[in-house]
């Protein structure tokens, strides 16, 4: 009996030591765009609800975790604490969560009355008349078309009509591991001007012990690279009225022998890559092509790095992008309740730069790109990088149907080709076409 | 005389069927509410073509007819049942093994039990994590434990003919401290003077284990093997976190093609359809390992009896 209390206790005790391992270890999950990752969490804030008794209660809703969610939070505290007469509370789940609670309290008044979202999320929402267009609100939002570069802002549309305020944009960066490049006699500083300035480098950094550059036989992001480069080399990933696919064409082969060519051919990428990520932060590659959300990540590993725009490998100058965007819920939850969120979206879109400092994400606002706060602070010169690809971001496709043939979905049969191109199991040719067989059938279903 | 006045003692309120009912409402309202009714629902839900906010309406078959021409199910029924075959056996053989090891009278073996169980309280998500590094093709512990004997590199779970395996590993460490424990609990059960009379009887260990143990541990085989079925069947977060269900949808899970269809596809209706094949599925196996475990020699009375009438 003795003995069985003492496992018992043991038991317990590694529970509650593990419990709180598991706890810091959110922000080790996989960044899939914004992490998909575990930590969930409500923060109303109290201090101001407190006091003021006829406050108008709402709801921020987001799919936030990590460094975003915790950001968020610290914006919506300075937002109560600026606004005694709203009190926001802000709810944050992994996205389909959030969008399926969303779904869950429509029509009732417990649901959001705001949504962050992603800008090719708008389209299922749009289409369903669950958020409301923005076209007449822009003025009371006190935000300007003029203000956003022409790709985000109508990037945050669908069908001509404006459904987002956009909150920051995401586009890809190459990151640079210092101590390499100098060893390896080429300057941190560089950028990638052409194909051969590329593979240049990535020659020269690799060896027996690295790679030049991360490639994931897995990762998601291997569809976000050749997205970039399908639009670099001249193509479309559909046609133009989106009703089927436009990718096997020259173009999209071009830029896919280019990716698993680093593979099998120039060999400077490793093959079956499970890890890009840290393959990058243990030194194993030499560069990395991640999101702004990595630079936190980066900046706490510890070790000295530089970033540089995505690389020009082909004549256009293009790079996949997405969007976080602030929307409103369709439905009325009342007057007080709408201007209050008007307020709270305009307030958010107004003083991104805070987002923009804690959670990494470029503030799509030029205003607050280019403010003193934004430029002066620690991360700039990491993410200066990603600010000067505003002009040429390309969005994935901006209809309902990219939740199936986008590069989140594991199912995508755009996604499967390029791995299965990636492992060498087809050329890309065959690959790219058996995807458009499959994506065509989805676009017409 | 006792006997009869306590019986009397206990009102009759307290002896009627309505006050028993009333105790085990609670909990029925509850199995019924979140358990029951969804299943039922869940096959209604199937019949429509279902979306976020509203319900387009009535299909019929449709989605039943979608699924079965769908070449994702068939893949998502092998990789499952691979799944099974991989980590039903281990999980309930060593399970046994290591619960018959722990409960000898070894040094330490009280760490050693925790150490067993501990995997187990761990949320999926951070062993998932953890194993993907380990598993890692180029710089893993495990390929480089192999590679000092030569083996390797193996890239785990980059490519089609191991990631399933890889994840195997994973859930095994994962879950068989569960098992263990709960077969640990059934050898303690074992009334002592059995063993000990089979042994001056001159049964040797062996002929204990196979005489008196595993027959007396049958029960808890029954329970072990029924949910080791349904755990793996219902498979998720593993390769959610380990490979997103690649390469080449070589670890796509049933769990995971339904999150998948309902959560980013938002075709709920579809998902549901998923749903009842599992559910039936479950179902099946659950009835096979059910009459594997009867007992044979009531059965065979039961048949008996009907024959001889």
């Amino acid at each position: 009996m003795k003995k069985l209390a003492i496992f018992v206790s043991l038991i317990m005790m590694l529970t509650l030591a593990l419990a709180g391992c598991g706890g810091g270890t959110d922000s080790a999950a996989p960044a899939d765009g914004s992490g998909d990752a575990a930590a969930t969490g409500t923060s109303g804030a109290g201090a101001a609800a407190a006091d003021t008794g006829d406050a108008v209660n709402i709801n921020l809703w987001a799919g936030f975790t990590g460094d975003d969610a915790k950001a968020m939070e610290g914006m919506v505290a300075n937002f109560n604490e600026e606004h005694p007469d709203i009190n926001v509370t802000f709810y944050t789940a992994p996205w389909s969560d959030m969008f399926t609670k969303f779904a869950a309290s429509y029509g009732t008044d417990a649901g959001p009355d705001a949504i962050i979202m992603h800008a090719t999320d708008i389209p299922n929402f749009a289409s369903r008349e669950m958020i409301a267009p923005l076209d007449d609100l822009t003025e009371q939002l006190g935000v300007s078309a003029d203000d956003y570069s022409e790709n985000i802002w109508t990037g945050n549309g669908y069908e001509g009509v404006q459904y987002g305020i956009p909150l920051d944009y995401h586009p890809m960066a190459v990151f640079k591991n210092v101590e390499l490049f100098e060893a390896a006699g080429l300057d941190p500083e560089m950028t990638f001007e052409t194909k051969e300035d590329f593979l240049a480098a990535a020659e020269a950094l690799t060896n027996e012990n690295q790679h030049g550059i991360a490639l994931g036989a897995e990762h998601a992001h291997s569809m976000r690279y050749w997205y970039g480069l399908l639009y670099q080399a001249g193509g479309e990933f559909l046609t133009e009225d989106m009703s089927a696919s436009a990718f096997n064409s020259p173009e999209g082969t071009e830029a896919l022998t280019f990716l698993s060519d680093l593979i099998f051919t120039q060999k400077v990428a490793p093959e079956l890559e499970a890890d890009i990520d840290r393959d990058w932060l243990s030194g194993n590659v030499a560069m990395v092509i991640e999101g702004p959300w990595f630079v936190p990540t980066a900046v706490d590993s510890g070790f000295e790095f530089t970033t540089a725009p995505f690389p020009q490998i082909f004549d256009e100058a293009a790079v996949w992008a997405g969007s976080h965007t602030l929307t409103l819920p369709a439905q009325s939850n009342g007057e007080d309740r709408e201007a209050a969120a008007i307020t709270l979206v305009s307030w958010i879109a107004e003083n991104s730069v805070q987002w923009g400092i804690s959670s990494g994400q470029i503030p799509a606002s030029y205003t607050v790109q280019q403010s003193e706060e934004y430029t002066s602070m620690d991360n700039y010169k990491y993410v200066k990088a990603f600010i000067d690809q505003a002009e040429i971001v390309h969005y994935e496709p901006l209809i309902p149907k990219t939740a199936e043939i986008g590069a989140d979905n594991q199912l995508s049969p755009i996604l499967n080709g390029i791995f299965s191109a990636l492992r060498g199991d087809q050329t890309p040719q065959e690959a790219l076409d058996t995807a458009a067989g499959e994506v065509d059938s989805i676009l017409q279903s | 005389m006792g006997s009869k006045a306590s019986k009397q003692d206990i009102p009759k309120w307290r002896r009627s069927t309505g006050t028993l009912l009333l105790f085990i409402l609670p909990f029925f309202i509850l199995l019924f509410v979140f358990k029951i009714l969804p299943i039922f629902l869940n096959f209604y839900y199937s019949l429509f073509e279902m979306d976020l906010v509203k319900t387009t309406g009535f299909v019929g078959f449709e989605n039943y007819k979608t699924l079965f021409n769908d070449p994702h199910f068939y893949r998502v029924i092998r990789n499952t049942f691979q799944y099974l075959l991989y980590v039903g056996p281990v999980n309930v053989v060593f399970g046994f093994l290591l619960a018959l090891l722990l409960n000898t009278k070894l040094k330490g073996r009280i760490i050693a039990r925790t150490a067993v169980f501990m995997p187990y309280v761990l949320m999926i998500t951070v062993i998932g994590i953890v194993w993907r590094w380990l598993l890692d093709g180029q710089h893993g512990l495990i390929n480089q434990i192999l590679g000092m004997v030569g083996i390797g590199p193996i890239n785990w779970l980059t490519q089609e003919s191991t990631a399933m395996l890889g994840v195997a590993i994973a859930s095994i460490w994962w879950t068989i401290g569960y098992n263990m424990i709960i077969y640990l609990a059934a050898l303690q059960d074992i009334p002592k003077d059995l063993l000990e009379a089979a042994s001056i009887d001159g049964a040797g260990p062996l002929r204990k284990l196979f005489s008196i143990t595993i027959p007396l541990v049958k029960n808890t085989t029954f329970f072990v093997v029924i949910t080791t079925v349904i755990y793996s069947m219902q498979m998720f977060g593993q390769v959610y976190v380990m490979t997103g269900g690649g390469p080449n949808y070589s670890t796509l899970s049933f769990v995971q093609y339904l999150y998948i269809k309902g959560f980013r596809e938002f075709k709920l209706g579809y998902a549901s359809t998923i749903g009842v094949m599992l559910f039936l599925i479950i179902l099946v196996l659950s009835a096979i390992v059910f009459l594997l475990f009867m007992d044979r020699d009531k059965t065979k009375k039961l048949a008996k009896g009907k024959g001889d009438e």
